[in-house]
Protein backbone atom coordinates (compact mmCIF):
# COMPACT_ATOMS: atom_id res chain seq x y z
CA UNK A 1 0.00 0.00 0.00
CA UNK A 2 1.02 3.55 -1.03
CA UNK A 3 2.44 6.20 1.73
CA UNK A 4 0.71 9.09 2.62
CA UNK A 5 1.74 12.05 3.79
CA UNK A 6 -0.20 15.07 4.78
CA UNK A 7 0.89 18.77 6.16
CA UNK A 8 -0.77 22.17 6.72
CA UNK A 9 2.26 24.69 7.76
CA UNK A 10 3.27 28.28 8.02
CA UNK A 11 6.37 27.23 6.87
CA UNK A 12 7.67 28.18 3.24
CA UNK A 13 6.80 25.03 0.68
CA UNK A 14 10.59 24.28 -0.98
CA UNK A 15 10.13 22.65 -3.63
CA UNK A 16 13.26 21.25 -4.17
CA UNK A 17 12.76 19.66 -1.22
CA UNK A 18 9.47 18.08 -1.84
CA UNK A 19 10.51 16.78 -5.15
CA UNK A 20 13.16 14.59 -3.15
CA UNK A 21 10.06 12.00 -2.87
CA UNK A 22 10.86 9.02 -3.98
CA UNK A 23 9.08 6.80 -5.98
CA UNK A 24 8.77 3.48 -5.32
CA UNK A 25 10.77 0.69 -7.65
CA UNK A 26 7.72 -0.27 -9.47
CA UNK A 27 6.44 3.33 -9.95
CA UNK A 28 7.43 5.03 -13.49
CA UNK A 29 5.47 7.91 -12.77
CA UNK A 30 6.14 11.47 -10.59
CA UNK A 31 3.41 13.62 -11.32
CA UNK A 32 3.17 17.53 -9.33
CA UNK A 33 0.79 20.64 -8.61
CA UNK A 34 2.24 23.42 -7.25
CA UNK A 35 -1.01 26.30 -6.41
CA UNK A 36 0.57 29.45 -6.47
CA UNK A 37 -0.58 32.89 -5.35
CA UNK A 38 -1.74 35.07 -8.30
CA UNK A 39 -1.86 38.52 -8.80
CA UNK A 40 -5.29 39.50 -9.85
CA UNK A 41 -8.61 38.07 -8.83
CA UNK A 42 -11.57 38.86 -10.88
CA UNK A 43 -9.69 42.36 -11.94
CA UNK A 44 -8.56 43.28 -8.61
CA UNK A 45 -4.47 43.30 -8.10
CA UNK A 46 -3.68 41.39 -5.58
CA UNK A 47 -0.87 42.43 -3.91
CA UNK A 48 -0.50 39.49 -0.66
CA UNK A 49 -2.97 36.53 0.57
CA UNK A 50 -3.64 35.32 3.96
CA UNK A 51 -4.43 31.66 4.75
CA UNK A 52 -6.96 30.73 7.60
CA UNK A 53 -7.35 26.70 8.55
CA UNK A 54 -8.58 25.17 10.76
CA UNK A 55 -5.60 22.38 11.26
CA UNK A 56 -7.13 19.30 12.83
CA UNK A 57 -9.91 18.89 10.16
CA UNK A 58 -7.91 20.19 7.48
CA UNK A 59 -5.37 17.33 7.93
CA UNK A 60 -7.67 14.57 8.01
CA UNK A 61 -9.92 15.83 5.03
CA UNK A 62 -6.36 15.41 3.43
CA UNK A 63 -5.95 12.07 4.27
CA UNK A 64 -9.31 11.30 3.36
CA UNK A 65 -8.77 12.44 -0.04
CA UNK A 66 -5.94 10.89 -0.57
CA UNK A 67 -7.16 7.39 0.68
CA UNK A 68 -10.26 7.79 -2.04
CA UNK A 69 -7.73 8.96 -5.01
CA UNK A 70 -5.74 5.37 -3.95
CA UNK A 71 -9.06 3.30 -3.97
CA UNK A 72 -10.33 5.13 -7.57
CA UNK A 73 -6.59 4.93 -9.49
CA UNK A 74 -3.91 3.33 -7.53
CA UNK A 75 -3.91 1.62 -4.32
CA UNK A 76 0.20 1.64 -4.23
CA UNK A 77 0.68 5.57 -5.02
CA UNK A 78 2.37 7.22 -2.73
CA UNK A 79 0.56 10.64 -2.36
CA UNK A 80 1.79 13.96 -0.71
CA UNK A 81 -0.33 16.96 -0.09
CA UNK A 82 1.31 20.06 1.62
CA UNK A 83 -0.20 23.55 2.36
CA UNK A 84 0.45 27.20 3.56
CA UNK A 85 -1.26 28.88 6.13
CA UNK A 86 -0.75 32.68 7.42
CA UNK A 87 0.36 35.16 5.21
CA UNK A 88 1.98 34.50 1.32
CA UNK A 89 3.55 36.79 -1.03
CA UNK A 90 2.59 37.17 -4.86
CA UNK A 91 4.00 33.96 -6.48
CA UNK A 92 4.66 31.90 -3.24
CA UNK A 93 3.55 28.37 -3.49
CA UNK A 94 -0.09 27.50 -1.22
CA UNK A 95 0.07 23.98 -1.91
CA UNK A 96 1.71 21.26 -3.50
CA UNK A 97 0.28 17.90 -4.26
CA UNK A 98 2.57 15.16 -5.61
CA UNK A 99 1.48 11.70 -6.63
CA UNK A 100 4.34 8.58 -7.64
CA UNK A 101 2.42 5.83 -9.38
CA UNK A 102 3.17 2.81 -11.80
CA UNK A 103 1.87 4.70 -14.90
CA UNK A 104 1.78 8.83 -15.64
CA UNK A 105 -1.94 8.32 -16.31
CA UNK A 106 -3.25 7.99 -13.01
CA UNK A 107 -0.34 9.75 -11.39
CA UNK A 108 -2.38 12.62 -14.11
CA UNK A 109 -5.77 11.50 -12.28
CA UNK A 110 -4.97 11.76 -8.55
CA UNK A 111 -2.74 15.11 -8.25
CA UNK A 112 -6.12 16.54 -10.91
CA UNK A 113 -8.51 14.89 -8.09
CA UNK A 114 -6.97 15.84 -4.99
CA UNK A 115 -6.43 19.84 -5.75
CA UNK A 116 -10.41 20.21 -7.44
CA UNK A 117 -11.28 17.80 -4.03
CA UNK A 118 -9.82 20.04 -1.73
CA UNK A 119 -11.34 23.34 -3.04
CA UNK A 120 -14.32 22.26 -2.14
CA UNK A 121 -14.02 20.01 1.07
CA UNK A 122 -10.72 21.46 2.69
CA UNK A 123 -11.53 23.93 6.04
CA UNK A 124 -9.08 26.78 3.96
CA UNK A 125 -9.97 30.07 3.40
CA UNK A 126 -8.71 33.08 1.95
CA UNK A 127 -8.15 36.46 2.32
CA UNK A 128 -7.50 38.97 -0.58
CA UNK A 129 -5.13 41.96 0.17
CA UNK A 130 -5.53 44.29 -2.85
CA UNK A 131 -3.14 46.83 -3.91
CA UNK A 132 -6.07 49.82 -3.11
CA UNK A 133 -5.58 49.17 0.54
CA UNK A 134 -8.52 47.09 0.79
CA UNK A 135 -8.91 43.38 2.11
CA UNK A 136 -11.38 40.71 1.63
CA UNK A 137 -12.30 36.88 2.74
CA UNK A 138 -13.00 34.92 -0.57
CA UNK A 139 -16.62 33.24 -0.71
CA UNK A 140 -15.91 29.62 -1.55
CA UNK A 141 -17.53 26.23 -1.44
CA UNK A 142 -20.49 25.26 1.36
CA UNK A 143 -19.14 22.44 3.09
CA UNK A 144 -21.71 19.75 3.63
CA UNK A 145 -21.96 16.79 6.25
CA UNK A 146 -21.99 14.07 3.49
CA UNK A 147 -18.61 14.52 3.18
CA UNK A 148 -17.98 14.40 6.68
CA UNK A 149 -14.44 12.24 7.86
CA UNK A 150 -14.84 8.98 9.18
CA UNK A 151 -14.04 9.75 12.92
CA UNK A 152 -13.59 5.90 13.90
CA UNK A 153 -9.79 6.93 12.12
CA UNK A 154 -8.58 8.87 14.62
CA UNK A 155 -5.77 6.59 15.38
CA UNK A 156 -3.29 7.24 12.69
CA UNK A 157 -5.00 4.10 10.81
CA UNK A 158 -7.64 5.25 8.33
CA UNK A 159 -9.77 3.42 5.90
CA UNK A 160 -7.92 2.73 2.95
CA UNK A 161 -5.90 0.65 5.65
CA UNK A 162 -2.48 2.15 5.73
CA UNK A 163 -1.05 4.28 8.62
CA UNK A 164 0.00 8.15 7.37
CA UNK A 165 2.26 10.67 8.69
CA UNK A 166 0.62 13.85 9.72
CA UNK A 167 3.12 17.04 10.12
CA UNK A 168 3.40 18.82 13.29
CA UNK A 169 4.66 21.91 12.10
CA UNK A 170 2.02 24.54 12.37
CA UNK B 1 -26.40 24.33 30.58
CA UNK B 2 -22.58 24.18 29.45
CA UNK B 3 -20.52 27.71 28.06
CA UNK B 4 -19.01 26.39 25.15
CA UNK B 5 -16.46 28.05 22.97
CA UNK B 6 -16.43 27.79 19.22
CA UNK B 7 -13.79 28.60 16.98
CA UNK B 8 -14.76 30.87 14.05
CA UNK B 9 -12.38 31.04 10.86
CA UNK B 10 -12.42 33.19 7.31
CA UNK B 11 -15.59 35.87 7.06
CA UNK B 12 -15.94 35.10 10.71
CA UNK B 13 -12.82 36.80 11.72
CA UNK B 14 -13.79 40.52 10.78
CA UNK B 15 -16.33 40.57 13.02
CA UNK B 16 -14.94 38.70 15.66
CA UNK B 17 -11.27 38.84 15.62
CA UNK B 18 -10.64 36.76 18.40
CA UNK B 19 -11.54 34.13 16.36
CA UNK B 20 -14.00 32.57 18.71
CA UNK B 21 -17.09 32.96 20.53
CA UNK B 22 -18.90 31.54 23.95
CA UNK B 23 -22.08 30.49 23.72
CA UNK B 24 -24.67 28.59 26.87
CA UNK B 25 -25.15 25.43 24.96
CA UNK B 26 -28.56 23.56 27.17
CA UNK B 27 -28.27 19.67 26.71
CA UNK B 28 -29.64 17.97 23.63
CA UNK B 29 -29.00 20.87 21.55
CA UNK B 30 -28.37 20.23 17.60
CA UNK B 31 -25.74 21.60 14.99
CA UNK B 32 -28.38 23.84 13.50
CA UNK B 33 -29.47 25.34 17.17
CA UNK B 34 -26.19 26.58 17.71
CA UNK B 35 -25.63 28.28 14.45
CA UNK B 36 -28.80 29.95 15.32
CA UNK B 37 -27.66 30.93 18.75
CA UNK B 38 -23.95 31.97 17.26
CA UNK B 39 -26.00 34.28 14.74
CA UNK B 40 -27.56 36.18 17.57
CA UNK B 41 -24.89 36.26 19.95
CA UNK B 42 -22.84 37.80 16.51
CA UNK B 43 -26.02 40.66 16.44
CA UNK B 44 -25.92 40.96 20.02
CA UNK B 45 -22.13 42.09 19.98
CA UNK B 46 -20.84 43.31 16.60
CA UNK B 47 -22.97 46.30 16.05
CA UNK B 48 -22.19 45.99 12.17
CA UNK B 49 -22.65 42.13 11.98
CA UNK B 50 -25.79 41.73 9.29
CA UNK B 51 -24.55 38.77 7.36
CA UNK B 52 -26.66 36.25 8.37
CA UNK B 53 -26.42 34.33 5.31
CA UNK B 54 -22.91 33.28 6.26
CA UNK B 55 -23.90 31.41 9.38
CA UNK B 56 -26.52 29.68 7.37
CA UNK B 57 -23.89 29.05 4.66
CA UNK B 58 -21.54 27.52 7.33
CA UNK B 59 -20.83 23.74 8.91
CA UNK B 60 -20.75 23.05 12.42
CA UNK B 61 -17.26 21.15 12.63
CA UNK B 62 -15.28 19.23 15.55
CA UNK B 63 -11.59 18.78 15.48
CA UNK B 64 -12.77 15.02 13.36
CA UNK B 65 -15.95 15.82 11.15
CA UNK B 66 -18.19 18.04 10.22
CA UNK B 67 -21.77 17.82 11.92
CA UNK B 68 -25.06 17.50 9.83
CA UNK B 69 -27.44 19.99 11.15
CA UNK B 70 -29.75 17.78 13.49
CA UNK B 71 -26.59 16.26 14.75
CA UNK B 72 -27.16 16.58 19.07
CA UNK B 73 -24.18 18.11 20.29
CA UNK B 74 -22.87 16.21 23.42
CA UNK B 75 -19.92 17.19 25.76
CA UNK B 76 -18.07 18.51 22.28
CA UNK B 77 -15.31 21.01 24.24
CA UNK B 78 -13.89 21.85 19.96
CA UNK B 79 -16.69 23.01 18.10
CA UNK B 80 -15.96 25.26 15.23
CA UNK B 81 -17.86 27.61 12.49
CA UNK B 82 -16.72 26.74 9.29
CA UNK B 83 -17.66 29.15 6.52
CA UNK B 84 -17.46 28.15 3.03
CA UNK B 85 -14.33 27.18 1.93
CA UNK B 86 -11.60 27.74 -0.67
CA UNK B 87 -8.43 26.20 -0.20
CA UNK B 88 -5.49 25.69 -2.96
Amino acid sequence: MGDIRVKVTREPLLLTELFGLKPDSAHGAVNSFVGTVRNLNLGRNVTKMEYDCFIPLCEKIFVDIACEAQRKWCADANILIFHRHGELNVGDASVVIIATTGHRDESYRITRYIIEEIKIRAPIWKKEYYQDGETDWVRGHALCQHRKVDHHEHDGSHSCGRQVHPHETR
Amino acid sequence: MNETEIKLFGAFRKYMPSGSIRVNLPDGVTAGQVKEMVKRVLQQQVPDFSDTNLVYESALATESEILAEDSVIDNQSDLALLPPVCGG
